[in-house]
Parts: structure tokens; C-alpha cells; sequence
């Protein structure tokens, strides 16, 4: 059965007992950890000073400063690609009056599946044609026109279904093979041929720079600056100047500071694997031990009481699937702020991890969340995430450059 | 059912630096561990695939296997010979048959390296709560910690080491495996949701230059069986199965 086409609400049973067992367990094996692992350390992190938080947590020192960086969705190629077209037969409509009665006789032949955005009629477009509509037919056979020629309107319509007065002779034209996914689309799109457009405002407000308030990029920022610090922090310890840090939105929380801390011992710990064992040491668990690593923290308050968070967002995930003590899923509803663009193994393993979102400051050479893959919008991965690009690009971009 | 009786929990495993090649495996106690998966979370699954969609592969990655069983592939200066391969896919089978039986997903991977195993991984994702924790990588940190405690170059013990794993590895692991510059790996089955050797994108031979290097896969050892162990994983825990519900609520008595 494939996992990803299953109803919510089953799931949320199934969580919320397969939660409550594992309260029971994880008590014990606390204890076990203790005695058996003693590589597993949780620092409960004292808010460790960012310079990029100091009096800048408090939106209204920055109101006045302009934000110095644009953000960028990372859409999926179908969203960011130019719009395909396909040939289609077109036809004059000599006579405007018959136009409802061919239309529907027409649309009886040839329903146009899938192609729903395509409207069947259009206004001509050269003012001076004799003819005043133009009607879409059906689809042409990609390279059966070439060989055979232009079919003609007896050709195309044979059976008498449709009685032809008041139509010319057809002819090819280019039209949308997709419906637009954007306002960019769509405005490409009608040159061709007039097409219905569903707008997405969410996307719409993404790319047009209007998805984030003002108070909501100096938060965002001031994520960043903390990711930067780290990075920082890291560099000076001779590790990949690379630093992230993840953050609850609902509680404005930052759950977990890091840093790459990739070396000979441990060539895989990268910013993102480090921050997801973060996450798991806050929720009392993990693998790996920091400790000679002090910029990388797990912040206790990470365990506050979900009811006590300002903005528990309706409809959300993690509403359904938190635990009975609050905590949700491994990162379901967390933010990772990443001063670089995540690799195949950290991006999969945000996938893996059920990340909402993911702010990374420039693109990476091999980066897999927009430069060589964009693996958060897969449709055959069972978890897809949102990702920007941007904050703090300078900045990010002379970490890398630096070091 | 067995799947979510409360035992005692297992001892937490100590990883010896040398895991035996044969004999019974750290993680094989008789009482099965309080293992949790959410059905719809690919957190709290390994590298394996859903039975359904394994089982439709399962034919045909076993018949492209053929032309490779019979001969000795070298890759990248390691060279493993037919007979080789199957000792070691003969125990990461019954790694996996071993996790199955003990409630666990049934996946078996083994590291080996100069005719040794350094790495038995089993997936750890519930017990740290760290998504990540395939079998792979958690075999990966066993090497590493092999090669600190031997006092071995992490890079020269990595570029010839083979990974045996009865489930092709899924994006992440496989770009965790180029990244330590494995040469070679030999899988079962196709892991048709995750799977980074083909199945979903090719990492093992994509163009990523500062991705480490890429690797050889030899894949459909035993294909059918490995499938079939996880149908009977999942079909015990099938959260659309209609039993499944009352299923949890007997467990949550635990
Ligand atoms: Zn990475
Ligand atoms: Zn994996």
C-alpha cells in the first residue's frame, strides 16, 4: 500500500497510541542511554548569544532599517519552467451566430480531455480578419500533419455530427499543453491561446515578494544571522563555514543551533544531519555527541507546552500529528535556516525528517533543493517541503567564499 | 500484534568495533523491542520500499541480475567474486529475516572490507528518534568508529569496502555512500519510494562532482525474497487494513 495516499484521520489514531506506547519506553531506555551510551550528551543551550539577536529580536529596533535581501521561492520545475505548447486545429467561425450550437456539437466530438484550460472559442486576434471568432477543434497528432498534410474540416469532423455552415477551413495553431501553474505562465500562455487560470495567490505572493511582512523578514533575518553565527563559530574551528539553525514557527522557538562539522572522523556530519540529531537530543534521544562542538545546542525551550505557543496554526500537520507531550514528529512544522543550499543526503534527509520549510541563504554547486534537484517538490516522495532562497545572500555567499 | 507487545526493552546496543562476520547479531535478543512506525511516515521507515510497489519490481530487477551473479565484478580496484556476494547477501538476509522475526523492518546491510564485516547497521530511527538513522548510515558510523579505534584512514578503509543491503539505499543513503567513497554495492530489491540507485533518481552514477565519487551497484540478489519479507512486515502493520485500528488499540493496552 502505498503510504502517502492515506486518509489523515487514520492516521492520527494511529499516532497518537503509537505515542503513548512509546512514552513508556522511552523512559526506560532514558535510563538505559545513560548507563550504556554515555556518547549521547543533551546541552540544554542558555540561549547562546547570537550577535545577530542582541536587540534585534524585537521587530521594532529594525522597523526603520531596510531589509537588504530578497527572497526567492524555490518552485518546482512545472511552476518555473516556460510553458509548453502543442498543435492544435483551429477553425474560422464565419458565422457568429452559429457559434453556441457549434460550440456544443463540437465539444460533443471532441471534448478536449485534459486540456480543461483551454477555452474553446477566441476573439480574432488581427483586427482586420474577416471573421470574428476563431474555435478550437482538437489536438493535432504531433508530425501526422507534416507527412499527411492539413486535414480538412471533412476530414476532421466525418460523421455529420456536426453540421460544418458557417465554419472556414481549419488550420494549426499553437496552444498551452499544461495548465498555468503561475501568473508568468499564464500571461505566456493567452499570447497563444486563451486560457483559464486558477491562480495559486499563494504562489502569486511568493513570487511577487509579498508572501513575508516586514516583521516577519526580521525574524526571518535574525534566524539567519544566528545561522551565520554558527557558521562563524564553526569556520574558526576549522570546519566548513556552514550554519543552521531550526525553528518552530508556532512557538518562534529556535529549537537548535549548528554547525557543519564534517572531518575525517565524520565526513557526513553536515549543517542539516547535525540539526536533525539536535532536534532529536531535544526531544531526549539522538546519536551523536557535540560536546566539543559548543555553538551546536539544542535549546530547552523546545519542550515548552504547546499550549502555552501564540500561534498554534490551524489545519498545520503537526496540530494532528504532535505527541501526546507536545513535541511533534521529528521536525514536522519546523523551519531549518541554512546559510547554504542543503546537498542530495541532507536533502533527503529533511524529506526524511518532514521538515515544512527550508530558508537557505545561496545555492551550493551540488545543492539538491534547486540547483541540481529540487527534491522538495517530488511528486513521488512521500513528503514535500517549501523552500526560499536568499536571506542574507551576501552574506552567506562571503561565508563560503572565505573560508 | 507481536509487532507492538511490550517487552523489555532490549539492552541498547554497544557496538563492538569488530562485528563477528557470522553468528547471531548484537540487535538479536529473543523479546522483541517496542518498535513504533507511522504508516504515512517515512521517518520512522528504513530504506525499504512499500510491499505493494516492491512486490511489482520484484520480477523484473531478479531477471536483470542474471548476466551479473555468474560473474566476478570489479569496481573502482575492489573486485568481489559471484561466490563472495552471495555469502555476504546470504547474511544480510538473514540479518533481515532476523529483524523481521523480532518485530523489526527486515532490512539486512553489512559492510564489509577485505573479506571482514565492519558494519552490521540496523535501523535506529525509532530508538533515537532521529530520522536519518537508516541502516546504512548507521553501518557508515560503525566503519568510522572501526577505523578511529584500528587507527585506519577513514577514506583508504571506505574506497574499498562493499555494502551488502537486501534494499536498494534511498536517495540520502546513497549520497551518504558516495560521500564516503564506496565503490561498490550489492542490494536486493528495489526500494520504489526512496530508492537513490535508480528507482527514484540515480544518485549511485549521477554528475555530482562535489558529491564524492559515484558507485557500482549490483542490484536483484534474491529480489523476490527481500520483497517478501517486507509484504510480511507491512502486512502486519498495513494501517488500511480494516483490523489495523483495533490492531493499535490492543497494542496501546501495553
Ligand atoms: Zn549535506
Ligand atoms: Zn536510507
Amino acid at each position: 500500500m502505498d503510504g502517502s495516499k492515506q486518509i489523515p484521520g487514520m492516521c492520527i489514531t494511529v499516532l497518537l497510541l503509537s505515542v503513548k506506547c512509546k512514552e513508556v519506553s522511552s523512559r526506560e531506555k532514558c535510563q538505559e542511554s545513560k548507563s550504556l551510551r554515555p556518547t549521547i550528551s543533551v546541552k540544554k543551550m542558555d540561549r547562546v548569544l547570537c550577535p545577530g539577536e542582541h536587540g534585534e529580536e524585537n521587530g521594532s529596533v529594525m522597523e526603520h532599517k531596510t531589509i537588504p535581501w530578497q527572497i526567492f521561492p524555490v518552485l518546482s520545475d512545472q511552476q518555473s519552467q516556460g510553458v509548453e505548447l502543442v498543435l492544435a486545429y483551429a477553425v474560422p467561425i464565419l458565422d457568429k451566430k452559429k457559434t453556441s450550437r457549434l460550440v456544443k456539437e463540437i465539444s460533443a466530438v471532441y471534448p478536449l480531455e485534459g486540456q480543461q484550460h483551454l477555452k474553446r472559442v477566441r476573439a480574432c486576434t488581427d483586427k482586420a480578419s474577416p471573421h470574428p471568432l476563431e474555435m478550437l477543434i482538437c489536438l493535432a497528432k504531433p508530425g501526422k500533419e507534416k507527412a499527411e498534410g492539413l486535414h480538412t474540416l471533412s476530414e476532421l469532423l466525418p460523421d455529420k455530427q456536426v453540421d460544418c455552415c458557417g465554419l472556414g477551413e481549419p488550420f494549426l495553431v499553437h496552444v498551452p499543453a499544461h495548465p498555468p501553474l503561475t501568473r508568468m505562465q499564464f500571461e505566456e500562455a493567452k499570447f497563444h491561446w486563451p486560457t483559464a487560470f486558477h491562480e495559486d495567490k499563494y504562489v502569486t505572493s511568493a513570487l511577487t515578494g509579498h508572501l513575508f511582512s516586514k516583521e516577519e523578514k526580521v525574524k526571518m533575518q535574525t534566524y539567519m544571522k544566528q545561522a551565520i553565527w554558527a557558521a562563524q563559530q564553526g569556520a574558526e574551528k576549522g570546519m566548513k563555514a556552514i550554519g543552521a539553525v531550526v525553528v518552530d514557527p508556532a512557538t518562534e522557538a529556535v529549537l537548535a543551533v549548528g554547525h557543519d562539522c564534517r572531518s575525517s572522523s565524520n565526513p557526513l556530519l553536515h549543517a542539516t544531519m547535525v540539526c536533525i540529531d539536535l532536534v532529536a537530543q531535544g526531544q531526549g534521544r539522538g546519536t551523536y555527541n557535540f560536546k566539543s562542538h559548543p555553538a551546536c545546542s539544542v535549546s530547552s525551550l523546545g519542550n515548552r507546552d504547546p499550549s502555552a505557543s501564540k500561534a498554534i496554526r490551524a489545519g498545520t500537520v503537526r496540530k494532528f500529528e504532535s505527541r501526546d507531550n507536545g513535541l511533534p514528529y521529528i521536525c514536522t512544522g519546523y523551519e531549518l535556516y541554512i546559510t547554504s543550499e542543503p546537498c542530495v543526503m541532507c536533502a533527503m534527509a529533511l524529506v526524511h525528517s518532514r521538515i515544512q520549510r527550508v530558508f537557505y541563504g545561496t545555492a551550493s554547486p551540488d545543492g539538491a533543493l534547486g540547483t541540481k534537484y529540487k527534491i522538495h517538490t517530488r511528486q513521488d516522495l512521500n513528503h514535500r517541503f517549501e523552500v526560499f532562497r536568499g536571506i542574507l545572500e551576501d552574506q552567506c555567499c562571503s561565508l563560503i567564499k572565505d573560508s | 500484534m507481536r509487532l507492538l507487545r511490550a517487552g523489555k526493552q532490549r539492552p541498547s546496543r554497544i557496538r563492538s568495533p569488530v562485528c563477528p562476520p557470522s553468528g547471531s547479531s548484537p540487535g538479536n535478543s529473543s523479546c522483541g523491542p517496542l518498535t513504533f512506525r507511522c504508516p504515512l511516515s517515512s521517518a520512522w521507515l528504513p530504506a525499504c520500499a512499500c510491499s505493494a510497489a516492491l512486490v511489482s519490481r520484484a520480477s523484473s530487477c531478479g531477471s536483470g541480475m542474471e548476466e551479473t551473479t555468474t560473474a566476478a565484478v570489479a569496481a573502482r580496484g575492489v573486485s568481489v567474486s559471484a561466490e563472495e556476494r552471495e555469502a555476504w547477501m546470504e547474511k544480510a538476509m538473514h540479518m533481515a529475516k532476523e529483524a523481521l522475526e523480532n518485530g523489526e523492518v527486515p532490512v539486512g546491510c553489512l559492510m564489509v572490507y577485505n573479506n571482514e564485516v565492519l558494519a552490521k547497521g540496523r535501523n535506529e530511527v525509532n530508538q533515537t528518534k532521529n530520522a536519518t538513522r537508516h541502516a546504512e548510515m548507521v553501518a557508515i558510523d560503525q566503519v568510522l568508529e572501526w577505523c578511529h579505534h584500528c587507527g585506519r584512514t577513514p577514506t583508504e578503509v571506505f574506497e574499498h569496502t562493499v555494502l551488502y543491503v537486501t534494499v536498494e539505499p534511498c536517495i540520502m543513503c546513497a549520497a551518504a555512500l558516495r560521500l564516503m567513497k564506496i565503490p561498490l554495492v550489492v542490494y536486493g530489491c528495489q526500494n520504489e519510494r526512496f530508492g537513490g540507485c535508480g528507482s527514484v533518481l540515480d544518485i549511485a552514477s549521477a554528475d555530482l562532482p562535489n558529491t564524492g565519487t559515484p558507485f557500482k551497484c549490483i542490484p536483484g540478489y534474491r529480489a523476490e525474497e527481500a520483497v517478501e519479507m517486507l509484504k510480511t512486515f507491512y502486512k502486519q502493520e498495513n494501517p488500511n487494513a480494516p483490523k489495523s485500528k483495533v490492531r493499535k488499540k490492543e497494542g496501546h493496552k501495553c
